[in-house]
């Protein structure tokens, strides 16, 4: 009897793990969707500035934004500049967190040349100084997700901002996977 | 005895049924997708929505020059952004990661201009912020709400602190700086983060400008 009872605890907890070990990391475009702005800097792992403003969200059963990224660690600056938006995600483990996935350009640095990229964007409150950025490139640029502030020698300052939903603005349908916003690329 | 245990393994069922339900993103996730839209979104409906937003808007000798303007917004469906990496009016200023978006909802407007590394000098006084960035919140029957940051600023090589104060002004050699303008209509807002005037009025700049009003 008492197995038995342990087994009727047991094999739920047991399904619960098996499936939450997958979906509870895959991250999905908000529905309805949102919107998430920001801009401001962070200190990069060799101690240089880098600078961002970015906006994302969905517009006409698409995916919209821009993003605008400049590592003051290469001479000249590298600067990332997106060309096109093709993911907007959320992350259940950071409800707080929005990722925008899309293609662009980066100048500066090693030249001129073509990258996907994927930003990680968190919004924790005001004044901001808890608020985290990061950013990974398909070159292997990989800056990972940190706070903005408080500014000083160690951190950054500036702002981000989650807003709320809005059904008019819809992405695609269906929205696509993970895999197809941000191909290859993994949350900074 | 067997009625009792019956309710003891109906009760087990069903919390083993609720705790795979909670805690099962892909569930959840599909659930939401059958709900109906929340409030606050849809068509514009009869409400009338401005907004708009600016990384730097100039004038000098007459001559306007924007930088990262989002354009005006018109409808609820239809949010507007813009960026650059880098941006500069020769012999004026130069910045960097300049951003502005303006979203609109059936309730309320959002507008926000950012920008990074500002470097400018007006009558030969240079003023210098790691950032700047500019808000306007607009909500149907309510205020509206304006906010700006500025970190790291400096006019004329003297740090300067905001006070986050609305319409802070700041008067340097002439120069007329405004921190944190906010110019408020019966129907909305203007904040602009850093609004600076030369002292013969030749040379106008705004730093990170955000209007909403519904």
């Amino acid at each position: 009897m008492r197995r038995t009872i342990y087994m009727l605890f047991a094999i739920p907890l047991m399904l619960v793990g098996t499936l939450t070990s997958g979906p509870a990391s895959a991250h999905f475009v908000p529905a309805p969707c949102d919107f998430i702005t920001g801009g401001g800097w962070v200190i990069g792992d060799s101690g240089q500035f880098i600078n961002f403003g970015a906006h994302g969200g969905c517009k006409n059963g698409a995916f919209w934004g821009h993003v605008n990224v400049l590592d003051h660690g290469y001479n000249p600056p590298a600067h990332l500049r997106s060309t096109s938006i093709t993911g907007y995600l959320m992350d259940p483990a950071f409800p707080n967190a929005r990722d925008i996935c899309g293609e662009g350009v980066v100048d500066g640095g090693a030249g001129s040349f073509t990258v996907r990229f994927r930003v990680r964007m968190e919004d924790n409150g005001e004044p901001g100084g808890s608020d985290r950025f990061g950013l990974h490139l398909s070159n292997g640029y990989d800056l990972t997700t940190r706070e903005l502030g408080p500014p000083g020698p160690n951190g950054g300052g500036g702002n981000i901002q989650l807003h709320k939903q809005n059904p008019s603005t819809t992405g695609p349908s269906p929205a696509p996977t993970e895999d197809q916003m941000c191909p290859g690329l993994s949350t900074p | 005895m067997r009625s009792r245990e019956s309710s003891f393994w109906k009760s087990i069922g069903v919390a083993g049924a609720l705790a795979v339900l909670a805690v099962w993103p892909g569930f959840s996730r599909a659930q939401l997708d059958l709900l109906p839209p929340l409030p606050g979104g849809g068509s514009s409906g009869t409400q009338t929505l401005t907004g708009q937003a600016s990384a730097v808007t100039a004038v000098v000798l007459g001559t306007v020059t924007s930088l990262a303007d989002s354009g005006t917004l018109v409808d609820a469906a239809d949010p507007l952004g813009t960026g650059q990496p880098l941006g500069s009016i020769p012999g004026l200023l130069s910045a960097e990661a300049l951003n502005a978006a303006t979203m609109g909802w059936t309730d309320q407007v959002a507008s926000e201009a950012s920008l990074g590394n500002l470097s400018m000098t007006v009558a030969g006084i240079g003023i210098t912020a790691t950032t700047i960035i500019s808000r306007a919140l607009a909500v149907s029957g309510g205020a509206p709400v304006g906010l700006s940051n500025i970190e790291g600023l400096t006019i004329g090589g003297v740090s300067v602190s905001p006070t986050g104060l609305p319409n802070q002004a700041v008067s340097v050699a002439g120069l007329n700086v405004i921190l944190n303008e906010q110019i408020q209509s019966g129907s909305g807002i203007v904040v602009n983060a850093l609004h600076v005037t030369d002292p013969v009025g030749l040379v106008d700049v705004v730093a990170g400008t955000a209007k909403a009003g519904i």
